[in-house]
């Protein structure tokens, strides 16, 4: 009896090729508040690809996590930036004043953080809370929002979608927060999705679960999705093209394929040797 | 076949929560035994009570009911001056590096406490055992003087390690110890584990929820799901031909890094219920594809399988037999 | 490839510093950011409190004039000889206010390391050994907060009678309470660190690590606590003095003798009340000035 575990070859997954949605470009800065002002980002140079998975992989203090916040322009305010800039669709998002960036925050580029549950407010239904991101970017009705909220849970795949809509946040499980988070993300249907560690904390086997569900909505709707992780598991299972970051710089990037199976540099070598403990046995 | 180093048998936790009061079963009756120089793993996802286990092995937190015996002793009643000398002979290496080093004491106090302490060691020889300690672990005497804040997480965690083998015990209880570090450090310390195993003919329980160094440190594996021991066996036959549906759906949900693989998943309906209040039937009955009747009702209890291996679902049994018989 | 050594000095030091050339210049819109005042507001408190206590000890060998000695000209405006003019009994101000820090700053800084420590001790048996022994503690707490603190210094006072040491003792138990809670508050969220599980298993007793493990960590915000607290304590110290209560009549305290001023600020005799009013606002304001900066220094949140 075989196990469940057995593999089977995947087909060879197509990479879209389209035209990039977001580029950054020698994007460097530093903290003010270190002392000695060492930069913190160096030249980060990466786009992404439209209607793609493209995963950020990178161990703590890559930068990784810093960068993506930076594309939303919510970086800590001590963050100083040196060089380089961030093109969504041509525009420079580094350029944009608050009001402006409010308009693409939720509607354009939406981001899921890792921890849900702290992220949600816990004096708000759920309901209430995806229904208000309607009504800031579309201009809903109360009744058409609270509609879309449920249209929404339903779509992450949340049972009894009626009843939860209107419980609140500390009512939900780690992985049902995520989802949570991810409906309340994607209910504008942005442009871009961006998420950060998405997976990271939840039981291996609701972190299945949502990564599935992220695959399955991002190739349905052809959405441009950043997935920035530290697993490179996660990686192989969903990502077309990924990046590879340590210490504020881009090692490497290309398609999945290429980083996993043929990666160039020796730090993408010791991390895939890392995650494949068994094979060291 | 040699006497077991830690047997442990019915232990039970339970914690009054809520108001109004309910009751939470952390763990329900669990059984094992532990034999000098091999690695059992424990493993299981939140909710399973692995880490109340490692806590009420050691009487971290007194259990409720069962027995605990440590190279055939029992533990379970002793005062807290016989306890602090059990200590000497079963450590525990804790999850966090950050938060199980005292901030404010140097390396060579946190490693020479236990010498004092424990072995009421004079200064001379506890300088010479601390560098002793160090040097096994990968550090060097400069670390001594450093304060963990000084130090990186891997290096912490190596401290962590020291400070478990000062007394040079025969039993280690290691809890998570490598899930709160970078990737490319736990290949690390999990090799100086093994080397230290080796060296030392150390026991280890190894409390994880990480399929993939279950797979590499372990020579036998407790899968644990809700306070509850599911299947046990030896790591290459558990993994190999899981039996248990909750076995199942962990194994096929680890994901591995190579690209062009996909696995058959073997899915669990819902999520992981709440420990509270629990019914008296099988765990997982809720959300099994396997679930018949009996399971609604009753707790099922583990069943030899085999040699060394023991799995508590009949159902699943009852298919096993019927393809292979 | 290289293969993972064993030794952990490869591990990487976060702060390197290889790239070449100085630091580059921020580019962008600027944000204002508020400019850090903690470590200059904690200099000008230590330096302003060192002050005091040099004019403490040396009250003890020298003063202008007699600060008790009457008789000398009656309510001369401040000038020379008497720096601060002289009081409704011809007695030096000046003096009398060097001559008053004794007190107030002996009666401040004793009632506050008597709370401290017995607050402190208290409120970490609370705190760690929980249940019987935190419920009596915390009781007895409520009880004494019960009243309100001004008050309650005032009847107690009143009934065991004036003195230094009753002064201190009663103002130790009034302030016990938020040393307490404190001490305790932060023990027990100590309590479940992993550091403490760490030093039970290396045969650590309960009570060391109660206080050898849990509360060295704790020290931070205690100390900060402390200082602003004290200035609290000075105030009420002198409010004390200024309501009549505690020292004997006669004996300079900065409290008392605004009491005394207190008709002259309406009939122009000013300084007998000004004087030991800018004494105590000095204090306080530089225990509170120390306070803030140590708070700064301990603030978990800094980067180290």
């Amino acid at each position: 009896m075989s196990a469940d575990a057995a593999v089977t070859p995947a087909a060879r997954r197509r990479a879209p090729a389209g035209d990039a949605i977001l580029e950054i470009e020698n994007y460097g800065g530093y903290f003010s508040t270190s002392t000695d002002h060492a930069p913190t980002l160096k030249g980060v140079t990466y786009s992404l690809a439209r209607g793609a998975i493209t995963a950020i992989v990178g161990e703590t203090g890559s930068g990784k996590s810093l960068t993506a916040l930076s594309v939303l322009q919510i970086q800590p305010a001590s963050f100083v930036r040196t060089s380089g800039r961030i093109l969504f669709d041509g525009q420079d998002l580094t350029e944009l004043d608050e009001q402006a960036l409010r308009g693409i925050r939720g509607a354009r580029i939406s981001m899921v953080f890792q921890d849900a549950r702290a992220a949600l407010n816990p004096v708000f239904t759920v309901g209430r809370q995806i229904a208000d991101v309607c009504r800031l970017h579309q201009g809903l009705s109360r009744k058409d929002a609270a509609d879309a909220a449920v249209a929404a849970l339903r779509l992450v795949h949340i049972p009894d979608p009626e009843r939860r809509v209107r419980q609140y946040p500390h009512e939900f499980s780690g992985g049902m927060a995520q989802r949570v988070m991810i409906a309340m993300a994607l209910v504008c249907q942005p442009e871009l999705l961006i998420l950060d560690e998405p997976t990271t904390g939840l039981d291996v086997t609701i972190q299945a679960e949502i990564i599935a569900l992220i695959t399955e909505l991002c190739r349905e709707t052809e959405l441009t999705t950043c997935l920035i992780t530290h697993d490179l598991g996660v990686v192989a299972e969903t990502c077309d093209y990924a990046v590879v970051m340590r210490r504020g710089e881009v090692l490497e990037k290309g398609t999945c394929e290429q980083v996993l199976t043929a990666p160039r540099h020796e730090y993408t070598q010791q991390l895939l040797a890392a995650s494949r403990l068994v094979e060291n046995a | 076949m040699n006497n077991p180093i830690l047997r442990v048998h019915g232990l039970r936790k339970h914690f009054e929560v809520g108001h109004p009061r309910k009751r939470l079963n952390a763990i329900d009756d669990v059984a094992l035994d532990l034999f000098p120089g091999e690695t059992l793993a424990v493993v299981g996802e939140s909710g399973s009570g692995k880490s109340t286990l490692a806590r009420c092995i050691v009487r971290l937190i007194e259990p409720s009911a069962g027995e605990i015996e440590i190279d055939g002793r029992s533990i379970t009643r002793l005062g807290s001056a016989g306890l602090a000398r059990v200590y000497r002979h079963i450590q525990l290496v804790f999850q966090d590096p950050n938060s199980s080093l005292n901030p404010r004491m140097t390396v060579r106090q946190t490693i020479e406490e236990p010498l004092q302490l424990q072995l009421k060691m004079g200064r001379r020889q506890r300088a010479a055992r601390s560098r002793e300690l160090v040097a096994m672990v990968g550090l060097t005497d400069e670390h001594l003087g450093r304060h963990p804040h000084q130090l990186s997480g891997g290096q912490r965690q190596r401290v962590g390690i020291a400070r478990a083998l000062a007394t040079e015990p025969r039993v280690v209880i290691l809890d998570e110890p490598t899930s709160s570090l970078d990737v490319s450090v736990r290949g690390q310390i999990l090799e100086l584990l093994q080397h230290l195993q080796e060296t030392l003919n150390l026991a280890y329980l190894f409390i994880t929820h990480d399929l993939q160094v279950v797979r590499r440190v372990s020579h036998r594996v407790a899968v644990m799901y809700l306070g509850g021991i599911v299947e046990q066996g030896r790591t290459e036959d558990v993994f190999a031909d899981p039996i248990h549906p909750y076995t199942r759906a962990l194994l096929s949900a680890a994901p591995t890094a190579q690209w062009g693989v996909t696995r058959q998943r073997f899915r669990l309906a819902g999520e992981i219920p709440s420990p509270i209040d629990l019914p008296d039937a099988c765990r997982l009955a809720g959300r099994c594809p396997l679930a018949e009747s009996p399971c609604h009702q009753a707790k099922p209890t583990l069943v030899p399988v085999g040699s060394h291996r023991a799995v508590a679902c009949p159902p699943a049994l009852t298919l096993r037999q019927s393809l292979v018989g | 490839m290289t293969t993972p050594t064993r030794s952990a000095a490869g591990v990487a030091d976060p702060s390197e510093s290889g790239v070449g050339g100085g630091t580059a210049s921020p580019v962008g819109k600027r944000r204002w950011r508020p400019r850090p005042t903690g470590a200059l507001g904690f200099r000008i408190g230590v330096g302003l409190l060192v002050c005091y206590l040099l004019v403490a000890v040396t009250s003890y060998f020298w003063t202008p004039f007699d600060p008790l000695g009457v008789g000398g000209d009656v309510l001369v405006k401040p000038g020379m000889p008497y720096l601060f003019g002289t009081d409704r009994l011809g007695e030096d101000v000046f003096s009398r206010t060097m001559a008053a820090t004794r007190y107030d700053l002996l009666i401040t800084v004793a009632s506050v390391c008597l709370a401290l420590v017995l607050g402190t001790v208290l409120g970490t048996i609370g705190g760690y050994y929980g249940k019987f022994w935190d419920g009596a503690i915390m009781r007895a707490i409520e009880t004494f907060n019960a009243f309100p603190t001004l008050l309650f210094a005032m009847l107690i006072v009143s009934a065991v009678g004036p003195g230094i040491l009753n002064i201190i003792v009663v103002l130790a138990f009034v302030g016990l309470p938020s040393y307490l809670r404190l001490a305790r508050a932060e023990v027990l969220s100590r309590k479940t660190w992993q550091f403490a599980e760490a030093a039970r298993m290396v045969g650590c007793r309960s009570w060391r690590i109660a206080f050898r493990h849990l509360l060295p960590n704790s020290i931070g915000p205690l100390l900060a606590f402390t200082a602003v607290n004290a200035a609290w304590v000075a105030l009420i110290t002198a409010s004390l003095g200024y309501l009549g209560i505690g020292l004997q009549p006669g004996v300079p305290e900065w409290g008392s003798m605004i009491a005394n001023g207190q008709d002259g600020i309406i009939t122009g005799q000013w300084w007998v009340s000004f004087f030991p009013g800018m004494a105590i606002l000095g204090m306080t304001g530089s225990l509170y000035l120390l306070g803030d900066g140590l708070g700064d220094r301990f603030d978990p949140r800094r980067r180290r």
